[in-house]
């Protein structure tokens, strides 16, 4: 087989096929911008020739003379003798190469066998070395591998050097997979992710008192043995070629940056054993929650080694026990000194955590992680203090606030004192402008993306976090005057102004409920976004982003009530969705995005009464969504999609007559969220999900008077509101979920004929509106709820025979609503909620025996509910209309009498 | 979308203000002029004294426009102002007993105003190319990802078939060629910058994907 590959190697160029490209296509194929054709690269798999055309395309004839020089440096497949079985690759003295087994950045690893001992082997080729001294060192350390013998290293049979002067390692092939690829099929146990660790760190330990660093502790090291069932660690710093003290870029991007020590990226080959410390931290962080502490580019990653903080792994999964939390986070902290000293106390530690005793690591306090936090970025704590200084008059009385501990706050006094004085020389620095311009940018960014999310989590930081948001946006409007014709600058601009419009209003994330805000400054990204898309409109991410933008807008203009722009701008979005889905149909993410938007969109046509378009988008919608969970069906993202598309599907459902298929899809939609909930722990989205299915769930048996489920089903959505509106006050987004949950929960009890319970939760939804009121006056929505709320109230005293309370009631809605048609023609729901509070009213003046002002007011209600028919609302009207003239004819009954 | 826009190394140093590219010129040419002396058995402090000598030369030369493109590669250029440097200092050491020196500049130091450019031998050629591959590819690898990096290697470097490569990289064909491609083209547009080569005809040229989506 292999020689059969071999011989086609070079195959000269045959005829093109009626289905081959022509060149010029091949040539776009391999352009940057070009968008993926999926029939261009099937057809690339089958045919022969366009391959070769494709091998000619790609040469450079510039770079023919530099390949030598590539090969003499770059050159990792080594020269074997010429087989001496057919089908073998070739030969290197007693070994027979097989197959090849695997490649990477460090080199080749082949399949082989010892055709004098008859047993198989791995066989890894190093890189070259390029010096004597490196040389020496890797026979000396092959020699310290070789002497260890452990059930927890993979041996070393032989080292040698082929003709061709390439060092290769010679190694029992082990039955089993790598860690690398358990963790990518996701297959481990917590608790066995701990004993491979452990018997890891067993391992090291011995090669420790050895004298041995490993220095290149990853999963991919890291082989799980199926016949003994050990894992074992294998290339013990035998891949490190470099000479020279310090790594070179280079060098460390052909090494693992993402398991690497801080020290390792600036002391190279110095490291101590507590280097691989951290790098076992690194690993077993993976191994509980799926992902590495910190992922980017190389060079960025060496940076967030050095300074960033790892997210608690607890909150990644909430699964792992906080003794391995601890365990994993002293292996990764930034000081060597910090760590564990030795494998042996991590290893102990680990076997103690095994067997249910308590570790002898303690978990970092808030306070010392602070401090921690401080030293390590002086210059982002610099920033903070001095973006919070300029803004509030007391800092330090808000610091205090926001760390809430008193000892911390005089931590952070003395370091007050060194950032002022390091403030002030920087002001001199910043003189140049544009220094001072690249300061801000940075600032800007610092504020927004690292400081931001580290406080974003810590109780009472609301006020912190908005000074920092409104100094980032100062920052940001200044930057944005000089930002034209710099493409990369206005898409980081972009960026940043779409994260402060997500920070100040967007719907279902934390923020500070400021629609009008956000919405002001998504549309400055908007501007950027455009700018960026018109110089560059093929470029996929452009229209990505640009698509995005469109989104956030739309959803937020609908939310302010401009329904007819809404909707131009979700078309807008729509179609741009669609074209980035045309450019790259293989990616999973942008049909989501697109099903995503489509379902807010279909909200628009639902609330508007129009069934058949909402549904043929939710059809659309469903259609991409099944399609991606067929495909993946682990996939949380897609299922957090469906859920939402279940809630709104059922919408039109419920108001289209198919009753019992809308509860059905808002039950499954609660299961799923629930689900949801174990997937992604304390994930802000997804529990504000599950209360909305929950939200409608109820508010369904109210329409449909379901009153032996309407209570508990009302009752289950008070909770979560009620938890974040406690811990963040201002948050008004939350604040009205927990209103119009209370509400509703006063409604099903009124339905149940329990009054004095309705009265009592109708007045928790007021006194969270008020409060709202009180800190928006300008908002018209939380009035308007002031006043049904009021109403409310007025018809369950109506109901408990307290007519006077009742119209008092009743006569403080009318004000409200009064006072908001004078500032607006009065939409109407206005108008529908104004007849209510007027038709409570009558009802009141009529128990108190006033009847010419009972039927006065009555009149008022019917005129009212007559301007709602006629406006649009036909169905509430009308059934409004009937009672209203049924209980004028009660009262005038009443008054002939 | 053209893969780079820095300027070339070669323009950068005209620039008398630009101290920082007159250093990265010294970093990167000076060791291959030394390297060559060595090959021609010079002593290792003759060497440094010619590299000294070769750089104030050609700093002078390139900011007074001496060096045309037009009669040959700055590779073979700053060649033969080396061989004709080493060529002097061996003449001045046989010389050396018949009368004194006076300074060292000399005309046969100088590259004859008519003459085409060319590379003094293979030698030279290969020290060069071999500087600048070395070079261009440290700055360049840290933004080539992992995968990339393989199939560039396999492909270009040892010339296996991207069929195979493909199949133990476990990604598709035409990923390989990609792949492959995105590093010849980064890769060329470095080496451009630092050793201002003419792209040939037959090479890939950035294109502008000017196809509309």
């Amino acid at each position: 087989m292999t020689e059969q590959v071999r011989s086609e190697s070079r195959p000269s160029i045959t005829a093109a096929t009626p289905a081959c490209p022509d060149r010029d296509t091949l040539i776009q194929f391999l352009s940057e911008t070009q968008e993926i054709d999926a029939d261009l690269t099937c057809h690339i798999e089958s045919c022969k020739r366009c391959r070769s055309l494709l091998d000619q395309i790609s040469e450079s004839g510039l770079l023919k003379e530099y390949r030598r020089s590539a090969r003499k440096r770059l050159q990792t497949l080594p020269a074997l003798e010429p087989p001496s079985k057919p089908g073998d690759l070739g030969s290197l003295g007693d070994l027979a190469i097989e197959s090849i087994l695997g490649r990477g950045g460090m080199g080749i690893v082949f399949r082989g066998r010892d055709t004098r001992l008859g047993r198989e082997v791995a066989v890894k080729f190093v890189r070259p070395g390029s010096s004597a001294e490196t040389e020496k060192r890797f026979a000396r350390e092959a020699r310290a591998v070789a002497a260890l013998q452990h059930p927890n290293i993979v041996p070393i049979y032989h080292i040698g050097q082929s003709d061709h002067g390439q060092d290769f390692i010679v190694m029992p092939l082990i039955q089993g997979q790598t860690l690398r690829s358990m963790l990518d099929d996701g297959e481990l146990e917590l608790r066995q992710a701990a004993t491979i660790i452990r018997q890891i760190a067993d391992a090291l330990a011995a090669a420790h008192q050895a004298g041995l660093v490993h220095r290149d502790v990853k999963p991919a090291n890291i082989l799980l043995d199926e016949v003994d069932q050990h894992a074992k660690i294998m290339d013990f710093g035998l891949v490190q070629v470099s000479e020279e003290q310090t790594l070179t870029a280079a060098d460390i991007i052909c090494g693992t940056p993402e398991y690497m020590s801080p020290e390792q990226a600036t002391l190279g080959d110095q490291v101590d054993r507590r280097s691989d410390i951290y790098s076992l931290g690194v690993t077993l962080y993976e191994c509980l929650t799926g992902i590495v502490p910190f992922r980017g580019r190389p060079l960025e990653l060496i940076d967030q080694h050095r300074v960033s903080t790892p997210v608690a792994p607890q909150r990644l999964n909430r699964r792992v026990p906080a003794d391995l939390e601890t365990i994993c986070l002293k292996a990764l902290r930034k000081d060597p000194t910090d760590r564990y000293q030795t494998m042996e106390e991590m290893r102990d530690d680990l076997q103690r955590f095994l067997d249910g005793k308590p570790i002898l690591a303690r978990p970092v306090s808030a306070a010392q992680k602070f401090r921690l936090w401080c030293r390590r970025n002086p210059r982002l704590a610099l920033a903070l203090t001095s973006a919070i200084g300029s803004l509030l008059v007391g800092t330090i009385v808000s610091t205090v606030l926001w760390l809430q501990s008193k000892s911390l706050a005089e931590e952070l006094g003395v370091n007050q004192l060194q950032l002022q004085t390091a403030l002030q020389t920087s002001e001199s620095q910043r003189a140049q402008a544009e220094r001072r311009f690249d300061e801000l940018r940075k600032l800007a960014n610092e504020l927004l993306f690292e400081i931001y999310p580290q406080i974003e989590f810590l109780e009472n930081s609301l006020g912190a976090r908005q000074a920092i948001v409104t100094s980032a946006l100062g920052y940001l409007d200044g930057l944005h005057q000089e930002a034209s014709g710099d493409l990369e600058l206005q898409a980081e601009l972009a960026t940043a102004y779409e994260k402060v419009g997500d920070l100040y209003g967007m719907l279902g994330n934390s923020n500070f409920g400021d629609k009008s805000a956000g919405l002001e400054s998504y549309r400055k990204a908007q501007q950027l976004r455009q700018a960026v898309f018109d110089a560059e409109p093929n470029n996929p991410r452009n229209i990505e982003k640009l698509a995005h933008n469109h989104y956030v807008v739309a959803r937020t203009v609908w939310m302010t009530d401009e329904i007819q722009e809404a909707e131009q701008i979700f078309e807008l979005s729509i179609a741009m969705q669609r074209l980035l889905c045309a450019a790259e149909p293989e990616s999973e993410r942008n049909q989501n995005k697109l099903a995503t938007i489509l379902i807010d969109y279909a909200n628009v046509p639902t609330w508007e009464g129009q069934y058949e378009r909402a549904s043929s988008l939710f059809d659309e919608a469903q259609q991409i969504l099944d399609g991606l969970i067929e495909r993946d069906p682990e996939n949380g993202n897609y299922k957090k999609t469906l859920t939402r598309l279940l809630r709104a599907a059922s919408k039109i459902h419920i108001s289209g007559g198919d009753i019992a298929e809308g509860e059905a899809k808002l039950i499954r939609a609660i299961e799923m969220g629930q689900d949801l909930i174990q997937i992604y722990p304390d994930d802000f989205s997804v529990e504000r999900s599950v209360w909305l299915s929950r939200f409608m769930l109820g508010e369904y048996y109210i329409k449909n008077k379901v009153i032996d489920k309407v209570v508990p089903a009302c009752l289950a959505t008070i909770d979560f509101p009620k938890a974040v509106v406690e811990r963040e006050p201002a948050n008004a987004f939350v604040a009205v979920d927990l209103a119009i949950s209370y509400f509703n929960l006063a409604r099903s009890y009124r339905m149940n004929e329990d009054y004095e319970a309705a009265i009592e939760q109708t007045e928790n939804a007021l006194a969270v509106m008020q409060n709202l009121v009180d800190v928006h006056p300008d908002d018209k929505e939380y009035q308007r709820n002031l006043a049904i709320y009021l109403t409310e109230i007025a018809s369950s005293q109506l109901k408990l025979n307290q007519p006077a309370q009742a119209l008092e009631n009743a006569n403080r809605a009318i004000g409200v609503m009064e006072k908001l048609s004078e500032s607006s023609s009065g939409t109407s729901s206005n108008k529908y909620d104004l007849s209510m509070a007027h038709r409570a009213a009558a009802e009141a003046q009529y128990h108190l025996g006033n009847r010419e002002q009972a039927i006065h007011s009555i009149d008022f209600a019917i005129e009212l509910a007559i301007e709602v028919l006629n406006s649009g609302s036909p169905l509430v009207a009308e059934e409004l209309i009937q009672e209203l003239t049924a209980e004028k004819v009660i009262y005038r009954e009443a008054m002939s009498k | 979308m053209t893969a780079t826009t820095s300027p070339s190394l070669l323009l950068r140093i005209r620039n008398a203000q630009d101290n920082g590219a007159w250093q990265e010129f010294t970093d990167l040419y000076s060791p291959v002029i030394r390297d060559y002396c060595l090959r021609e058995r010079l002593q290792s402090s003759d060497a440094d004294d010619i590299v000294q000598d070769v750089m104030s030369m050609v700093s002078s030369a390139i900011r007074n426009f001496e060096y045309d493109p037009a009669k040959g590669r700055f590779r073979s250029w700053l060649g033969t102002i080396t061989a004709n440097r080493i060529r002097n200092h061996f003449a001045k050491l046989s010389n050396r007993n018949h009368r004194s020196l006076n300074g060292i500049d000399s005309g046969a130091t100088q590259v004859s105003n008519s003459q085409a450019y060319v590379d003094p031998d293979s030698a030279w050629v290969e020290l060069f190319t071999e500087r600048v591959f070395q070079v261009a590819w440290t700055r360049i690898r840290p933004e080539i990802s992992e995968v990339q990096c393989s199939c560039f290697e396999a492909t270009w470097v040892r010339n296996e078939d991207a069929a195979d490569v493909a199949k133990s990289m476990k990604i598709p064909v035409h990923q390989v060629y990609v792949n492959k491609s995105r590093v010849l083209k980064r890769l060329e547009a470095e080496v451009r910058v630092l050793a201002e080569e003419i792209p040939f005809s037959d090479s890939v040229e950035p294109h502008d994907g000017a196809s509309s989506i």
